[in-house]
């Protein structure tokens, strides 16, 4: 059977390579940019191959001041500790409405649905986060993304799945509903868990609107909206450097933090982009 | 009804025995569960916060806003804000935008996506077919700033890849930022390169969980791969391309923000083609200040967007009772 139309098979996977291969392409653009040294940028453009390789853009962004590193740090701390109390939250709620003994859950089932079709738009919301006090505040990255009601939907199908035995025999052997949910069911549901830490981690990882509305300092930018700030202007590297300025090589430097701002992403993204797909994929043959 | 009563009347025999509890109050139920309620508060207090009471703020748009008076006390202008977003240009020029690009968007994710996952699940060497997914996938993973980058490393004029070609192959450069024609392409292309991988794996998923029976009778029958496809294969993904278009649809008064905003910004020579209700309303708030204006502009697009939603979930209905979203 599987033998038929064997020419078909080989276009077809030729053709869908193809595919993958330009799909790719612009990566590897940037890759090879980043390693260019400065004049053969400015003589004959981005290539994905560099005429001559020059770490001279990594090595000035890496000593001109520590901008890049604070960011680094900014950028980790709102993925790690945002990650976490996301989580938290979201497995609390999870659990609590997948409980049939609890007589309001379709209430507030529906209670997270709404926002979903339906917001306020941005204006009530910039307001909002401006009146928490959160410009300038590490904490405005954070604090406002901390729940997403499509990774609780996620979520809710995997704690939904689970039997009910498992936990009325913990309530006998006495445990309370906190200890169940991290000792039991946060452990049989970590496939769950893990998808949506990856969502969430990725989502802080990724954020700069929370950066455009709320940071005005340049230390507490974090890595994206850095780079959003060197693509307008590449100086802003030299921080107080002024000597600096004329150094910078401006374009392969751009291309370079954008390697370093992908680059985590890059190297992790082969093991946990399965946990993706099955997120996904329960996703959408359950709903 | 009559054999609803009889349920009712024995589950009532049931109960007697514990008459105390027979009526179960908002406060008895809190009191039993208050572990599990307790848990349910934080995202509850959340969702108060960043979700319910920013609903509340849509009072602006019939309010003249100021900081001091804030949104509860700022003077009324009821529909001010509205007629003056209606008579003005913006009005024609960010609507018909934004249906036009979500137009290209949806139909060129649609298709791209169906017919790639169509090919993919034709792949025999799981192997390849899952290097292959993986490598689709990847522009998923990125953030718009990255995109941008990778936008500017292209089209650039000065050191631009595109116009490195153009220029190698002995061909006519162009300045790509000044080509206002081109951007709902170019954006429908780039728009389509993040996504395409995150749809194609939802339509293989359902692909995949199909009834191999039908398959082996259709080849016992002599059906070609093609027939396979075209008989089989599609009629069954119908149900789930209506439920992504619907969920597109959802969005179509939304611009997604962040490609339009990043790549094109406050380039004045394109936004007469790119701009778009969130773009419009992101700028009158940030760099014009008002407001009003722009809650006014944005609640229109939520309840545009609502409408758009309930319109097309009722069709699906019609034309099947089990498809549409609620």
């Amino acid at each position: 059977m599987k033998k038929r139309f064997s020419i078909f098979n080989l276009l077809n996977s030729i053709f869908l390579s193809i595919i993958s291969i330009i799909t790719l392409l612009p990566f590897l653009l940037v890759l090879g940019s980043s390693f260019s040294d400065e004049s053969s940028i400015s003589k004959y453009g981005f290539s994905i191959i560099p005429r001559k390789i020059s770490l001279a853009a990594y090595k000035s962004i890496f000593a001109n001041g520590s901008t890049i590193l604070d960011a680094y740090k900014v950028t980790l701390t709102i993925t790690i500790v945002g990650t976490i109390i996301a989580v938290g939250i979201t497995s609390m709620l999870a659990y609590a409405l997948s409980r049939k003994q609890l007589k309001y859950r379709n209430v507030l089932n529906l209670f997270v649905y709404i926002p979903m079709i339906f917001s306020g738009g941005i204006v009530p919301f910039y307001i909002v986060i401006h009146k928490l006090g959160y410009v300038d505040s590490i904490w405005g990255l954070i604090i406002p993304m901390v729940f997403n009601p499509f990774n609780f939907f996620l979520l809710i199908n995997f704690f939904r799945g689970l039997p009910d035995e498992i936990v009325e025999s913990a309530k006998i052997d006495g445990a309370g509903e906190f200890r169940i949910l991290i000792s039991i069911v946060m452990k049989i549901a970590l496939p769950g868990i893990a998808t949506i830490s990856l969502f969430y981690s990725l989502a802080f990882w990724n954020d700069w609107t929370l950066a455009l509305y709320l940071i005005n300092k340049t230390e507490l930018y974090p890595l994206q909206f850095l780079l959003r700030a060197i693509m307008q202007r590449a100086t802003i590297l030299a921080g107080s450097n002024a000597h600096f300025v004329g150094d910078i090589p401006a374009e392969s430097v751009k291309m370079a933090t954008v390697i370093i701002t992908v680059g985590p992403i890059l190297l992790v993204y082969p093991f946990i982009q399965r946990y993706f797909v099955k997120g996904l994929t329960i996703g959408s043959v359950k709903g | 009804m009559l054999a609803e009563k009889k349920v009712k009347a024995t589950m009532n025999k049931n109960l007697i025995g514990k008459s105390k509890k027979k009526k179960h109050g908002f406060i008895f139920e809190i009191k039993k569960n208050r572990a599990l309620y307790l848990m349910t508060a934080p995202a509850v207090l959340f969702l108060l916060v960043f979700s319910y009471y920013p609903m509340l703020g849509i009072q602006i748009a019939f309010k003249e806003y100021n900081i001091v008076d804030g949104m509860w006390k700022s003077p009324f202008v009821g529909l001010l804000y509205f007629k003056a977003f209606f008579k003005s240009r913006f009005f024609t020029e960010v609507t018909i935008n934004t249906l036009y690009l979500n137009f290209l968007f949806i139909v060129s994710m649609t298709v791209i996506s169906i017919a790639i996952a169509l090919l993919l699940n034709e792949i025999t060497s799981s192997k390849l077919k899952k290097t292959l997914q993986t490598a689709m996938f990847f522009p998923y993973f990125i953030s718009m700033i990255i995109v941008s980058a990778i936008v500017y490393s292209l089209l650039n004029d000065k050191f631009g890849a595109i116009n490195a070609l153009l220029k190698n192959i002995g061909l006519q450069t162009h300045a790509w930022y000044n080509m206002p024609e081109l951007w709902r392409s170019i954006l429908t292309i780039i728009n389509t390169w993040q996504g395409f991988g995150y749809t194609v794996i939802i339509y293989l998923a359902v692909i995949v969980s199909m009834d191999p029976l039908l398959y082996e009778a259709a080849r016992t029958e002599g059906a070609s791969r093609l027939q396979e496809i075209l008989l089989i294969t599609l009629p069954q993904l119908i149900p789930t391309i209506i439920i992504m278009i619907l969920l597109a649809l959802g969005g179509i008064f939304k611009g997604n923000f962040g490609l339009i905003y990043t790549i094109v910004g406050d380039n004045g020579m394109l936004l007469g083609k790119t701009d778009v209700i969130d773009t419009y309303v992101f700028r009158l708030m940030r760099v014009d200040g008002s407001f009003s204006l722009a809650t006014a502009v944005g609640l229109y697009q939520s309840i545009l967007g609502f409408i758009v939603v309930l319109t097309f979930n009722k069709l699906a209905k019609l034309y099947d009772d089990t498809m549409g979203l609620f």
